[in-house]
């Protein structure tokens, strides 16, 4: 009986030393064939695949953020957002993934988790959610967070204007 | 004295007998050993009266008690196996485990692909930046709010 226990929590130790894998792989794959779910990867092959691009057409900043990039996943889906949102933020292992930018609004949520080595960042994640959907992205690669953040100025996407306007209003 | 050193004489050329050696036991247990010869007084200092050595009386019994006392051992057979099985099942448990699935591809296009990328990367630019904007409104707003409050 004692022996029996000691077994039972040894294997509960063990499995826990061993199970320290890509939690945002499990996570993914979990959701991969659910019909709520959108779901979009491109894999790292896929991105060498991407050298036949006619890239002259790309702006210079988003060449380098997608030729730097390893791999890219992205799940998003319309039902119980916030549970889902949840449900991601405690799976998620805190000692490899760090806060980056928080960004709460009125009624959504954005977060920005990166993981690093050194100085380099090798991935990062979006968890992004509001009243009509939750949507996660994972970028792998290398990831130049200063590129990345020009590449919203170069574009026109709806309601980027508008942030443009209030950065210039005075009082 | 002279005898003594007649004696011993004889004893390095080892041929004193029995009793001519047990004569010089005696004179070096002695008190009375010449200054001279005192170097000697090791050799045969050895060679005393045996000591007596009795066992205890209760001996027999606290050895027969040592003998018939249960080994200890530092694992039990039963614990051996028990930790060879939660080795094993770790193993089996390491070896069988789902890994994560590797990335698949959504597109077979690698242009389609780039477009979905493209995209996901202005979104998330985006949102960054939406952070960013947020913070310097803020940051507007409060120093305002400090001039308004502090330079009139």
């Amino acid at each position: 009986m004692k022996s029996s226990l000691l077994i039972v929590v040894l294997l509960v130790i063990g499995h826990g030393a061993f199970a320290q894998d890509d939690a945002i792989g499990k996570f993914f794959g979990k959701y991969l064939d659910d019909s709520r779910f959108t779901v979009v990867s491109v894999s790292p092959k896929m991105f060498q695949l991407m050298g036949s691009i006619k890239w002259d057409t790309v702006s210079g900043d988003v060449r380098q953020a997608v030729q730097k990039l390893q791999s890219f996943r992205m799940l998003s889906t319309e039902t119980t957002p916030r549970l889902f949102y949840k449900e991601f933020l405690s799976r998620i292992d805190r000692t490899q993934y760090e806060d980056l930018i928080t960004v709460r609004d009125k009624d959504d949520d954005t977060r920005f988790m990166v993981k690093e080595d050194g100085k380099v960042i090798h991935e990062l994640l979006m968890i992004s959610v509001d009243e009509k959907g939750f949507t996660f992205i994972s970028f792998v690669g290398d990831i130049n967070l200063d590129a990345l953040s020009r590449l919203g100025t170069d574009m026109d996407i709806k309601g980027m204007g508008q942030l443009k306007n209030a950065k210039v209003k005075k009082p | 004295m002279e005898d003594i050193k007649a004696l011993l004489e004889k004893y390095w050329q080892a041929e004193t007998s029995l009793e001519e050696e047990q004569r010089l036991r005696a004179y070096f247990r002695g008190s009375s050993v010449d200054p001279s010869l005192r170097e000697y007084r090791a050799v045969f200092g050895y060679f005393g009266e045996p000591v007596a050595v009795t066992l205890p009386p209760d001996f027999d019994e606290r050895m027969m008690a040592r003998l018939q006392a249960p080994v200890r051992r530092l694992y039990h057979r039963g614990w051996m196996y028990a930790a060879a099985a939660v080795v094993g099942v770790c193993l089996v448990m390491q070896l069988t485990r789902p890994a994560a699935p590797p990335v698949t591809d959504t597109y077979q296009d690698p242009a389609q692909a780039f477009a979905a990328v493209q995209q996901a990367l202005r979104v998330v630019s985006n949102r960054m930046n939406k952070g960013k904007e947020m913070t310097r409104a803020g940051m507007t707003r409060l120093s305002n709010n400090y001039h308004l409050a502090f330079t009139n």
